[in-house]
Order: C-alpha cells, then sequence, then structure tokens
C-alpha cells in the first residue's frame, strides 16, 4: 500500500532522514518508533504531504499522495500538544464534522464515528472538559468519520495514564482486525504491542525492519550490547 | 437622543455603522484569536493609517483631488498588508511574530513621515488613532454596509472551510481540501474590516474590537457556534453602550467602546467564577 523509495531530507546541510526505504502493505499495523530527533516527524510530514522537499519517493498503491488522495483518504490523529487551540470552546461534534465527507457532519455520521470510539452521548460536550483519553478518542473519530483506508497516528500515548493507553491499544486492535491499515509514530519504543505486524525503527535510516517478534530480539541484543 | 437620532443624518451614519462594525469584527474575530493571530487586526489597523497618511500626502501635491477620501487608499494599504501577513503566517511561520512586529513599525513610520510632508491639507490624525464615529459619512455607510453583507456571506458559505481550518489546518491539508483561496480570502475580510473600523475605534483600539468580545465569548460558550453568538452579543453591547455613553458624556466613541468591552469582560469573568465556585461548593 505505502512504499518508501531512497527518501532523503536535508535541511540547511543537516541530514535529517536518508535513504529511508520500507513498504506497508494493506492491513498491516505498524509502528515507526525511533528516539527524539531520529527524523521520525519529518518521516511523517513527508508520507502525509506536509513537507515535499524531499529526494526520493514516497508512492500509495503506485501513486503520489496527491493523486491517491483523489479516490482514497488517510486519517490523521495529530501529537495531542499540536492538535488545537485548548482555550477556544469547541464541541465534538464540531470536531468530528470537520472529519465528515464535504466537512458536513450529519448527526448519523458523527453518532456512528463516535460509537465506533466509545464516545456515544459526548455529542455536545465542550472538548476542553474531557479528560486527554477521551479527547484523543475524539480525534480518532473525527479521522474515522472520513472512512479512510489508512490511518495515520502521530505519538498517540502521550500524555495518555496506562490504562488509557491500554484502551487504546484495545480500540487500535478492533479497528485493525476490521481491516483498517494503522501507522503508528512513536518515540516509545517499549510502547509496542503483540498486534503491531511490522516495526520501522528510524534513526536517520532506517535501523530496523521486520516483524514485532523480530524486533523484540533485536531491541533486548541492543539493550544487552548497551548494558555490557 | 432618539430625537436627534431621527434628526442628524451623522447620528445615524454613526449609530448604523457602529451596529455592522459590531456584527462583523467580534464574527471574524473569533477565527482570529482561535488561529492565534490577535496581532494581525492590530498590525493592519496600522498599515491602513499608513494608506491614510499617503493619501493625503498625494492630495497635499495635487496628484488625488481634495475631495477624495483617505480611507479608501487606507482600504487599498490594509488589503496590500493583509496579503503580506497571509503569505507571512502560511510560509514563514517561524519568523511571524517579528513580521507582523516589522511591518506594524514600518507602516507607523511611514505614517509619522508622510503627515509631516503632507501641507496644506489637513489630517485630522487623533480621529484616526482614536476613533471618531460622528464623522462617519454616508459614503463611508455604504462602504461598511457592502463589507458587512459580503462578510456574512463568505463566513456563511465557508464557514465549515473556516472552522476546519481555525481549529486544524494540517488535518485538513491532509485532507487534501484546497484552502489556500478561503485562507486568503480571510486576511483580505480582516484587513477590510479593520480599515473601516478605523474612524469607529481608532488605530489603536480596532484589534480591541475583534478580539475583547471573543474574550467574553470563550468564557461562557461550549461550541464555536455559540462562541460566534456570544461575541456578536458582546460586541453589539460594547458598541451601542459605548455610543450611548459618548452621547451623553460627550466621550470619544473608541475609548468608550473598549471601557465598556473590559468592564463587560470583568463582569463575566466575576460570573463564571463565582458560579464555578458555587458549583463546587
Amino acid at each position: 500500500m505505502l512504499t518508501v523509495k531512497n527518501l532523503t531530507y536535508i535541511i540547511e546541510q543537516q541530514i535529517v532522514l536518508n535513504d529511508v526505504n520500507f513498504e506497508i502493505e494493506t492491513g498491516d499495523f505498524a509502528a515507526v518508533i525511533g528516539p527524539n530527533g531520529s527524523g521520525k516527524s519529518t518521516l511523517l510530514k513527508c508520507l502525509l504531504g506536509m513537507n515535499t522537499k524531499y529526494e526520493g519517493s514516497i508512492l500509495y498503491d503506485e501513486l503520489p499522495l496527491k493523486q491517491f488522495l483523489k479516490r482514497e483518504k488517510i486519517g490523521y490523529v495529530a501529537q495531542h500538544s499540536l492538535r488545537y487551540n485548548n482555550s477556544i470552546p469547541v464541541s465534538v461534534q464540531e470536531v468530528v464534522a470537520t472529519g465528515c465527507e464535504n466537512l458536513i457532519g450529519t448527526k448519523k455520521a458523527i453518532a456512528q464515528a463516535l460509537e465506533k470510539v466509545g464516545l456515544i452521548g459526548f455529542e455536545k460536550k465542550r472538548l476542553s472538559e474531557l479528560s486527554g483519553g477521551q479527547q484523543q478518542r475524539v480525534f480518532i473519530a473525527r479521522a474515522l468519520a472520513m472512512k479512510p483506508r489508512l490511518l495515520v497516528l502521530d505519538e498517540p500515548t502521550v500524555g495518555i495514564d496506562q490504562a488509557r493507553v491500554k484502551e487504546f491499544y484495545a480500540l487500535m486492535m478492533q479497528l485493525h482486525r476490521e481491516g483498517m491499515t494503522i501507522i503508528l509514530v512513536s518515540h516509545d519504543v517499549h510502547l509496542m504491542n503483540a498486534e503491531i505486524t511490522k516495526v520501522i525503527a528510524i534513526n536517520q535510516g532506517v535501523a530496523f525492519n521486520g516483524n514485532y517478534e523480530a524486533y523484540r530480539r533485536y531491541h533486548a541484543n541492543y539493550c544487552e550490547c548497551g548494558e555490557s | 437622543m432618539w430625537q436627534h437620532l431621527l434628526q442628524y443624518e451623522f447620528l445615524q451614519n454613526a449609530y448604523i455603522s457602529g451596529i455592522l462594525i459590531g456584527l462583523i469584527a467580534p464574527l471574524l474575530g473569533v477565527f482570529i484569536v482561535s488561529k492565534r493571530l490577535a496581532l494581525i487586526p492590530d498590525a493592519l489597523s496600522h498599515v491602513s493609517l499608513s494608506g491614510v497618511a499617503i493619501a493625503t500626502f498625494l492630495m497635499s501635491i495635487g496628484i488625488l483631488p481634495l475631495g477624495f477620501n483617505p480611507m479608501l487608499l487606507g482600504i487599498v494599504f490594509s488589503i496590500i498588508g493583509a496579503i503580506i501577513l497571509w503569505q507571512l503566517t502560511r510560509q514563514f511561520h517561524n519568523v511571524q511574530e517579528i513580521g507582523i512586529a516589522i511591518l506594524m513599525s514600518l507602516s507607523l513610520g511611514l505614517s509619522v513621515i508622510f503627515i509631516a510632508l503632507a501641507k496644506g491639507v489637513k489630517l485630522d490624525l487623533t480621529s484616526y488613532l482614536f476613533g471618531s464615529i460622528n464623522t462617519i459619512s454616508r459614503q463611508d455607510l455604504v462602504l461598511i454596509f457592502i463589507l458587512t453583507v459580503a462578510t456574512l456571506i463568505f463566513v456563511k458559505f465557508q464557514y465549515r472551510k473556516l472552522f476546519a481550518i481555525v481549529f486544524d489546518e494540517d488535518f485538513i491539508r491532509v485532507r487534501n481540501l484546497r484552502i489556500n483561496l478561503v485562507n486568503g480570502t480571510f486576511f483580505v475580510f480582516i484587513g477590510l474590516v479593520v480599515a473601516v473600523s478605523m474612524k469607529i475605534v481608532g488605530v489603536l483600539l480596532v484589534s480591541a474590537l475583534m478580539t475583547l468580545p471573543v474574550a467574553i465569548a470563550i468564557r461562557l460558550a461550549k461550541s464555536f457556534r455559540q462562541t460566534i453568538f456570544y461575541a456578536i452579543i458582546a460586541g453589539e453591547i460594547g458598541v451601542i453602550s459605548g455610543l450611548v455613553s459618548s452621547y451623553y458624556l460627550n466621550l470619544p466613541s473608541g475609548g468608550t467602546i473598549v471601557v465598556t468591552l473590559v468592564l463587560l469582560l470583568l463582569l463575566v469573568f466575576g460570573y463564571t467564577k463565582i458560579s464555578s465556585l458555587l458549583k463546587k461548593a
């Protein structure tokens, strides 16, 4: 579904991404991980078309992003702190509506999206009154409202307590089983889940690319080497 | 007062234009504040003043006729300034604050120079700096009326996109929706509203008419639409009470409108604080 070939990004003579290559298949639950400063946020911006001054190619179903978006949708859930101006009153239904077709949220479409994330009855609530975990679900509902083929989440577990993290993974697993392709970008290499089908560790280039089990072995060896 | 209102055209112009600006300034203000661009109206009011100053200079050297309305060049400058600021916020996000500050200083510098150079044509600077609603002419009123209708139409038909842009621009970009034209037009409307509001509240206070009603509304509203509604109500209360008190107390309209809005903000702040304490008790 997604093919990244020879992706290189240089800004102010500094290499941020160097010859990144990987593929994500339809139905994958992929995790793109890496420490702060590894280039994963830049990679995410490139993948979503927010950054276009790169070398190499990014193809979705063998199409450039703009052409792919003409017939398919990508649901995007930004990092918690970047999402919105918290001081402005916005209701849950207003947020979810921006994910709906033509930005018009019919009651039915909004209810369907909120039902998926377990927030039925929250339509009229002010977003800032909800907990961090609930707010995250609202943003996932917004992404789901457009019925995307691919869901991309940036640092989804930042600012959420452990119990909510479990709930978050339960929701991701449910969506994955329903056939959704998911890409999760995170700096937290420990926040892994057995259901993740592909792990891509980024550190300017691709440091690791494989399945979850292989990643666990790689990570264990890496830690041992680091300790010795 | 009612008798005078029916009798004198300048009072009618003042009240109608005040009510119209009290509607559209907070309406755009909600989007401006939500997008964290509260400095933009301030910058544009300064740009607009430089247009007025240059028009006065051009009138003094005979390039423009003496009967020319300097506000028209103020509007043109404000539109150009709005387009510059739009590009600044779009492409140079990291330096936008300093860019706004430079544009403001440059505009004020140009204003001072051209006002000094304009010999023989008297520009009532105080009325532009602090507002003088009683000097609004029928021509100004027609301009304000057309702008009000255009702003309402623009917001009505582009509301969803505008909301989506101010709320989360990245999300909309990933959705592949075309937003550049709407965003640019939005900035032009800010420029227009700022320029025509200049005579009502003045250069130094025009941004207050766009931001104070929003500051009041966000303490009361639960949704974005409610914020717009409350902001317009607050804007109208501010403008009308400012106008009435300036009529009876003979105070400048701009100052009284802004002070009324600040008092209203304090009142709402007190009300929300007390009601939240009562809820906890």
